[in-house]
């Protein structure tokens, strides 16, 4: 029992010892990089190029939505009063992939949970 | 205190604000990220793209962490994602670039402390985060799993694989027994 405590023991101090060096190396590395902080304008300057670039993007986002919305409105319009059976088939394709996913998405979420 | 009220009015879209608590954690930040990339372009590139995702997501921070905190996480995220872009061999190679680069730019070649960096560079970043968050910046288990998204228990078995990878690449296990050999 004394010999398992003493492997141990033994075993924690060379681990702190890596610790120290792990710190040391990773202390030095701090000292020798020089970063300067920068100007709080040039950093206002950037969040303002990003609001700008976020804008765009949600205009972009926006537009294409319209878009895939318009589109399969108009299909699915079209399919109700030309094809009703087809209507019902793409419905009943949709809810059995929404419950498929949903149930995926469970599954997945309970094995990393375990 | 003060941080607290920048961030609240951060949130409420205060650019000045937000533009005084980055500049505030920057250097924390770039220091952080040259640790975990061993590249002084890629640390301020990564720090320039912290700052864009942290003020699309400043709503979302709640307070629970300091500011630095929540800005490293982010970062590191984004380093990991960027990791998991490249090809493997790809990623071994750079790393060992960067690494030369480093030593090139700190003009050391001879010290003891590069040796210690070195062999941090042979860890993937799933290994080499948890154990510059946890010895370095002094962050728990728990924060880190957080950080990561990943098992408290995942964090500490990275870490201490970690170190015996750190340990054989300085062959201190060598050392060490013939250390205890010679005390016999």
């Amino acid at each position: 029992m004394k010999k398992i405590v003493n492997i141990e023991e033994a075993q924690n101090k060379e681990f702190k010892s890596t610790i120290v060096k792990i710190k040391l190396g990773l202390g030095h590395l701090d000292e020798n990089s020089k970063v300067f902080n920068p100007d709080l304008s040039m950093i206002q300057a950037k969040i303002a190029e990003q609001r700008e670039l976020a804008e765009r993007k949600w205009r972009r986002d926006i537009k294409l939505f319209c878009l895939i919305a318009a589109v399969i409105l108009s299909v699915m319009l079209i399919a109700l009063y030309q094809n009703p059976i087809v209507f019902a088939a793409v419905q009943g394709i949709s809810a059995a992939c929404f419950i498929a996913v949903t149930f995926f998405k469970y599954i997945k979420q309970k094995v990393k949970e375990t | 205190m003060e941080e607290k009220r920048l961030i609240e009015s951060a949130k409420r879209g205060d650019d000045l604000a937000f533009a005084l608590l980055f500049q505030d954690s920057y250097q924390l930040l770039v220091k952080y990220l040259i640790k975990v990339t061993f590249s002084y372009e890629t640390a301020e590139d990564l720090a320039q793209e912290t700052m864009a995702r942290a003020l699309e997501k400043i709503q979302f921070y709640n307070g629970s962490s300091k500011f630095s905190t929540w800005l490293i996480s982010i970062a590191t995220n984004l380093f990991i994602d960027m990791t998991r872009k490249q090809k493997r061999e790809n990623r071994y190679k750079e790393q060992e670039q960067s690494i030369r680069k480093l030593k090139w730019q700190l003009q050391t070649s001879d010290e003891d402390w590069i040796d210690t960096i070195e062999a941090l560079g042979k860890l993937t970043e799933e290994i080499r985060i948890p154990i510059i968050l946890k010895h370095y910046y002094g962050y728990s288990y728990a924060e880190i799993g957080k950080m990561l998204d990943i098992a408290e228990g995942t964090v500490k078995s990275r870490v201490h694989n970690g170190i015996i990878a750190v340990r054989k690449e300085l062959r201190l296990d060598e050392e060490d027994s013939k250390h205890r050999r010679s005390t016999k």
